[in-house]
């Protein structure tokens, strides 16, 4: 299985840049997922590999071949989408063969039934071989949708928001069992989402991607926890993770001012050394995650006060909405805590997991 | 007798031709509370509201808002603000002319409409925008906008339809905080339809389950967790849902579970309560992702699996288990990440377990 590379590649429609020097180096096998808002990119990054779209300069590389000029029937790639078009007059059987009896790829049909069989398998979707179309549920007609573009085993799999027409259930169902199939095919994947939870649960790595631009590639769990800069930090995680403007406050960075002074928090020399390097003391904004804000009953070191405006109850976890004069923060709990409207808390930050944002680039500081 | 009840919903149905879009709905609905009717498409959250609005009339039950018979009171008689997904506004009008709209229409006076206005623009935060026309609002703004001509005629009863359903995540998330937060300062009794469960079990006083047009169970959010009365209610709420095992119970304390033959230990309390309800077999177990622990060595308390896939969250790690055909999923704290193909016990917290009746789906304990 080869892998994608693309290097600075441009692609435009009139006067809008679609990528702006798209740069990313997919390894063979690897599950990649390209996550962003709406006009990020990335569905025109999946066309302009699976050769729908042409680039307006770059490189794009499929393995160790050069596919900026190849025809997208040579460069062996299958699309998923978001809404599949079965062809209702065939059986699911025949709409899995389909693909196995163009004349590109014309098989026999010992062969046709092998495969047609274990992607049926693979998908649980065997007892479904012999209805129509009309008599699938979504659920199963997107499952009949990914085995069609199985079963040629492509060298790589583009897959356009496949489960975003899907309800929340099928969703969780589904996201493991593509993950499990492509563990087991092995396939090179670009996977495009705009849910950041089907980012993180799915990709051996992510791009977060807006407006033509990359932010950052990693691990989802990198991307998590040591964003590169705010707009990272603020579309990947839900709730979202609470922002303050911060200042500097006297020598080092021992104590930081939040809200222009609503309130301070102290640092420890570990934490604050990154900050006190910083040329600047002042237009920086403070992020901290919500399972990152411990709440206490009791005063002490280090933290400071807010009031209980409301709870929200998940089941597994409570997200407490706290106010700290305008400033609205969330914090996640147990789903055990409990406290009313109008209590009186003290919050700490976890010191290790603050990040520290320029607000004129936007880029996070260094955490070393 | 119902003095606090806001909205008292008795037997009532709604057809449309063959289909019953609401079957023989009973609710009552305090005035100040916050409830959120909750179901699947087709399920009549929608069609319950609309009844309630005086926008369709319903074949038999009644409706009651503030102690009065409405079923024959036409939509503007009943006191009640509506907002849409869909948020209608008028696209000539300005936002200060759209949330005047029905104050004007009601012809009060001028220096009346404006001190209206602006005191719930102050409250949605929308004062600095009110000459804008909407083609130049976004998609958060248009929906304050569409809130504050809801709520500007003060009504008894505020009714919305899956009002942040077209708002981007990151919108919605913040547009419910401020529903939310406006109910608290305002109190007005409020219904809100959506399909979301996270949003209802976020912005809830009270959650309204429905499916196939019948009321499942009207619950806070913590007891309808909890306590969920049914299969479809357990499944429905909760992200992810609750795991569901065949189960049935054999000798003292031992459940045969639909896992290959695998079998689990439970504690005699339990064994007890499902002997005493005289149905032993034909039995689900239910238990919720969180309430699974993993270990790593044999434990009679629970029952061997492989780990599928590891899905790691950030704040969470979602654990998907299988033996044969089955799946389970386990929720964890983040630093938990097993490998794929280990064999690991999955021990359920003997408290959390519910049981089902398979055939009819009902929780039996």
């Amino acid at each position: 299985m080869p892998g994608i590379k693309m290097k600075k590649v441009v692609k435009t429609f009139g006067k809008i840049t679609a990528l702006n020097e798209i740069d990313l180096d997919v390894k063979e096998g690897e599950f990649f997922v390209l996550v962003g808002p709406t006009g990020a990119g990335k569905t025109t990054t999946l066309r302009v590999v699976s050769g729908l779209e042409k680039i307006d300069t770059g490189t794009i590389m499929l393995g160790d071949e050069d596919a900026v000029d190849l025809s997208p029937a040579d460069r062996d790639v299958a699309f998923v989408y978001q809404n599949f078009s079965l062809y209702p007059q065939l059986t699911v059987r025949q709409n899995l063969e389909f693909p196995l009896k163009s004349p590109l790829h014309r098989e026999a049909q010992e062969v046709i039934n092998k495969r047609v069989e274990s992607v049926a398998e693979l998908l649980h979707i065997t007892p479904l071989l012999d209805r129509m179309p009309d008599a699938l549920s979504g659920g199963e007609m997107q499952r009949v949708g990914i085995g069609r573009a199985i079963v040629r085993h492509p060298q790589v799999f583009l897959m356009d928001e496949p489960l975003s027409d899907l309800d929340a259930k099928l969703r969780e169902e589904l996201r493991v069992e593509l993950r499990q199939i492509q563990s087991e095919l092995k396939t090179t994947t670009l996977y495009v989402t705009h849910d950041q939870v089907e980012a993180m649960s799915m990709g051996d790595r992510v791009a977060v991607l807006n407006e033509g631009v990359i932010h950052q590639i990693g691990k989802p769990q990198e991307v998590y926890s040591n964003p590169a800069d705010l707009f990272v930090a603020s579309f990947i995680g839900l709730p979202k993770m609470n922002f303050f403007s911060c200042k500097v406050a006297g020598n080092g960075a021992a104590e930081l001012e939040l809200e222009n002074g609503l309130f301070k928090i102290g640092l420890s020399n570990e934490a604050s050394k990154p900050i006190s390097k910083l040329s600047k003391k002042d237009g920086l904004i403070l992020g901290v995650r919500p399972e990152s804000v411990k709440l206490h009953a009791e005063k002490g070191t280090g933290r400071f006060q807010a009031e209980v405006l409301f709870l929200e109850h998940f089941g597994s976890m409570n997200i407490v909405n706290l106010q700290i004069g305008e400033k609205i923060l969330k914090a996640r709990t147990r789903p055990t805590y409990h406290a009313n409207t109008k209590d009186k808390v003290w919050l700490e930050f976890e010191e290790d997991r603050i990040i520290i944002f320029d607000e004129d680039t936007g880029k996070a500081v260094p955490r070393t | 007798m119902y003095i606090m009840s806001m909205i008292r919903l008795v037997n009532l149905t709604k057809k449309f031709g063959k289909t019953v879009a609401v079957k023989n709905a009973d609710l009552e609905i305090e005035k100040g509370e916050f409830v959120v009717f909750l179901g699947p498409s087709g399920c009549g959250k929608t069609t319950t509201l609309r009844c309630i609005a005086g926008l369709e009339n319903p074949e038999e039950g009644e409706i009651y808002i503030d102690n009065e018979l409405v079923n024959d009171l036409p939509t503007l008689d009943r006191d009640v603000g509506f907002v849409f997904q869909h948020y209608a506004l008028f696209p000539h009008m300005s936002a200060y002319q759209n949330i005047s709209f029905p104050l004007r229409a009601m012809k009060h006076k001028k220096s009346d409409i404006k001190k209206e206005v602006m005191k719930v623009a102050e409250l949605l935060r929308i004062d600095k925008i009110l000459q804008v026309k909407p083609s130049h609002l976004s998609g958060g703004d248009l929906q304050s906008v569409a809130l504050a001509r809801a709520l500007v005629i003060k009504p008894k009863v505020f009714l919305l339809d899956e009002p942040l359903s077209t708002l981007d995540a990151e919108f919605r998330e913040e547009a419910r905080t401020m529903i939310k937060r406006i109910h608290m300062e305002i109190g007005s009794t409020t219904i809100y339809v959506t399909h979301d469960q996270m949003e209802a079990m976020a912005i809830a006083d009270r959650i309204v389950t429905m499916d196939l047009g019948e009321i499942q169970q009207a619950e806070t959010p913590e007891n309808i967790y909890h306590n969920p009365i049914n299969m479809f209610v357990a499944n429905f709420i909760g992200s992810p849902g609750m795991n569901f095992v065949d189960c049935a119970l054999e000798g003292k304390d031992t459940m045969k579970l639909g896992l290959d033959g695998k079998t689990l230990k439970v504690n005699e309390a339990i064994a007890k309560k499902i002997h005493s309800t005289g149905k032993e077999s034909n039995l689900v177990m239910g238990v919720r992702p969180e309430d699974l622990d993993l270990n790593m060595k044999k434990n009679e308390y629970g029952f061997p699996m492989e780990v599928m896939i590891v899905e790691e969250l950030g704040p969470e790690n979602i654990i998907n288990l299988r033996s044969g055909d089955h799946t389970l999923k386990v929720l964890t704290d983040p630093h938990i990440v097993p490998k794929s193909g280990e064999t690991v016990w999955v021990v359920p917290d003997q408290e959390r377990i519910r049981i089902f009746d398979k055939e009819t789906q009902v929780e039996i304990l």
